[in-house]
């Protein structure tokens, strides 16, 4: 636990950090970087954005298209499967409720799928009600590529390798399936709060 | 320092792409996540698909090859195939 930061309010603000912080993690100031993958530079005009599979009529975005969307500011606490949390991070994006408004579909899961290759599987459900953004700025600032830009997945609740960097669209599947580290022992859901790091957890 | 985490045979194993066919050996420069990770990525030198994925836990490491056509370790001594 040698990163816990501590304040000037003592006491007060352990505790409060106490009951933010999920078992088994310990605090950063920074944002540590972790690839799974050489970082890809898709250019914006070749960018775009795709919700397909279990849904009669596939919807795209391209980028200007996706800016025109309406966005949120996003305050949010992340927690990394590598034991670092990060408290009240700062993202604009479009929620995954916008995208997904008016999408009628039998499907219950999705594979989010990325520049690179990388993909990651989560329920639909926890996509919805206010759980989930596709982020394109990080402080104000647009989103870095090695940090995920141009845009990435933030499913904050989830353990971060479900905020699949670099994503490009999700596949509404009937099924859960597997996606890239959840195929050889990641947790198919990965709630911190539980500590679900593999399957079995 | 690889070896300290894989088999000694395994860090000096040549392996060949399934996709482009090249030879990678194993070295930190084409691993990622390693070792901050409790999963690590080996990626082919030339078009870098993921040959190996290293997932550590409990004591284990399970050895995912979704993209190796052979990979070329050392026999052990006396054996014949
Ligand atoms: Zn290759």
């Amino acid at each position: 636990m040698a990163f816990v930061t501590r304040g000037f309010h003592g006491r007060q603000r352990d505790s409060a950090e106490a009951g933010r912080l999920p078992p088994g993690q310990y605090i950063v100031s920074g944002f540590p970087v972790l690839s799974a993958g050489p970082t890809p530079h898709t250019a914006l005009s070749k960018w775009s954005f795709s919700i397909e599979g279990e849904i009669d009529t596939p919807k795209r975005w391209t980028w200007d298209e996706f800016q025109a969307l309406p966005k949120e500011n996003i305050t949010k606490d992340i927690h990394c499967v590598t034991k670092w949390s990060k408290f009240d991070t700062m993202w604009e994006g479009v929620s995954l409720d916008t995208l997904l408004d008016g999408v009628d579909t039998a499907a219950e899961y999705v594979m989010a799928f990325s520049d690179g290759g990388y993909t990651t599987n989560i329920p639909l459900e926890d996509l919805r009600d206010g759980k989930a953004w596709v982020a394109y700025q990080y402080n104000g600032e647009p989103l870095e590529a090695e940090h995920g830009g141009p845009a990435r997945l933030l499913v904050p609740h989830l353990y971060f390798w479900k905020s699949a960097k670099w994503v490009r669209g999700l596949r509404l599947m009937m099924d859960d399936e597997p996606g890239f580290w959840e195929m050889y022992g990641y947790h198919m859901y990965g709630d911190p709060w539980r500590e679900q790091r593999y399957s079995g957890d | 320092m690889l070896s300290e985490v894989f088999v000694t045979e395994m860090t000096a194993a040549p392996v060949m792409c399934m996709y482009c066919g090249t030879v990678t050996v194993m070295a930190e420069e084409h691993l990622y996540m390693f070792p901050l990770s409790p999963g690590a990525v080996l990626r082919c030198g030339t078009c870098e698909e993921a040959l190996m994925v290293f997932v550590r836990h409990e004591g284990r490491l399970r050895v995912g090859l979704p993209g190796v056509r052979w990979l070329d370790v050392a026999a052990p001594s006396g054996a014949q195939p």
